[in-house]
């Protein structure tokens, strides 16, 4: 099992709450994102590994100064394929399991781009995607982030956008043509974490803008090749780092104004 | 077939370390003592790499690429400050792993002497190498790398 923590931290010092989250959750691949670089992010890693034997690894990036990897393996097994200043894609290569392209974003946010905007870049972002799948010979991906589009606008469900369905069955399809091409699906496990029924928060990042002031920006969705690896009840919205509650009492984000998302693919 | 050779050529029977896997024990060492914060990477030491380096070893003659066969750097890193790297020294031996010859990065050694250590055994090569890790200016250097990627104090 391995297990992934995806965190947007608002550029707010929550060093002690990401260690809790990453201690008490076991997590083998934290992904935080709006990290604030004025505080070395070498503290978290001190105070992961301190008086561990077994030890957690910063991932350098190049160009990519919007997500930070930290992880339980060495940055040799997983190589950077692609990277651009949104986006890192590293394929996961740990010994005797499949290889995985995991690619962490952080896609333009709603304040500083229109509804076109954001759907522009989401058909680039696919198109990235495919490229680096064709270039490593597989589709086992998994793709995480602050997609700052909700799992039902047009950027994420598109078909030349990133064509992402709520139905596992239909994911299952592997693939779905529009204009004599075939564009290959995600699945999106996140629709189910929307509103009360489900534990967890209604969604991951709340901006009060009406009656629907809670969102699902922090997502993460697969490709058919890793569905089998995959159990849709291992994925949730945190609402405590384990000792500290991550909400006010009005049961809003209170650190950072996204909620972690935590999941685990079953390897 | 008739086998002709001795009985203890056996994967089992190897008891000596080559260098280089002496060069990656003490990089794990490192990374365990400094919480990943200061790596050290160990790589084949190529020719390019020797031509980039060799100011910062201290060679000056661009054919000055020693002959022997296996080769090896020994670089700091601190994946935090965007993987900087600092060229601490390298080996180089001949297939028989000994003697092992140790080139120091410039700033590390004081005369011409200096510069080039060689050792004869595994037990010399053990003492050169606790000699550069134990040098002022080797625990400057990784001090300096741990201050820059962390700002937690009482470390």
């Amino acid at each position: 099992m391995l297990t992934f923590l995806f965190w947007n931290v608002n550029n707010k010092s929550l060093q002690e709450n990401i260690v809790r989250l990453v201690q008490n959750h076991r997590v083998d691949v934290l992904m935080l994102a709006e990290y604030d670089d004025t505080i070395p992010i070498g503290n978290i890693l001190f105070m992961l590994n301190r008086g561990q034997e077994s030890l957690y690894h910063y991932v350098p990036n190049n160009s990519c100064k919007r997500v930070h990897l930290i992880t339980r393996f060495n940055d040799s097994m997983m190589p950077s394929v692609y990277e651009d200043t949104r986006s890192v894609y590293r394929h996961l290569t740990l010994p005797g399991l499949p290889e995985i392209l995991l690619v962490v974003s952080h896609l333009p946010s709603k304040l500083y781009h229109n509804d076109s905007d954001q759907i522009s870049s989401s058909i680039h972002f696919a198109q990235k995607i495919r490229q680096t799948e064709t270039q490593i010979g597989h589709t086992r991906t998994l793709l995480v982030g602050d997609l700052n589009m909700n799992p039902f606008e047009y950027g994420i469900t598109s078909v030349s956008g990133l064509n992402a369905t709520m139905s596992r069955r239909k994911a299952m399809k592997a693939e779905r043509k529009s204009n004599d091409v075939q564009y290959p699906y995600f699945y999106n496990p996140m629709w189910n974490l929307f509103g009360d029924v489900t534990p967890g928060p209604p969604g991951t990042y709340h901006y009060n803008s009406g009656a629907n002031s809670w969102h699902i920006f922090d997502q993460m969705m697969l490709r058919p090749a890793l569905l089998n690896h995959f159990n849709s009840h291992h994925i949730q919205i945190l609402e405590t780092d384990g000792e500290e509650s991550l909400l006010s009492t009005q049961g809003l984000p209170k650190q950072s104004d996204h909620l972690p998302i935590l999941f685990a693919l079953e390897l | 077939m008739i086998d002709l050779w001795p009985n203890d050529i056996t994967v089992d029977q190897v008891s000596v370390r080559a260098p280089v896997n002496i060069l990656r024990e003490q990089a794990s060492v490192l990374a365990q003592k400094t919480q990943n914060l200061v790596k050290a990477d160990v790589q084949p030491y190529e020719r390019e790499f020797w031509e980039l380096g060799k100011d910062v070893v201290g060679i000056k003659e661009p054919l000055d690429m020693p002959s022997q066969p296996f080769k090896y750097s020994f670089e700091l890193v601190a994946p935090v400050l965007n993987n900087y790297s600092y060229l601490l020294f390298a080996i180089f031996h001949n297939v028989d792993m000994y003697p092992t010859q140790v080139k120091l990065a410039k700033s590390l050694h004081v005369d011409k002497e200096t510069r080039e250590l060689s050792a004869n055994t595994e037990e010399e090569f053990l003492t050169i190498l606790g000699d550069i890790f134990k040098a002022p200016k080797t625990k400057t250097i990784i001090q300096s790398l741990i201050a820059q990627s962390t700002s937690l104090p009482n470390q």
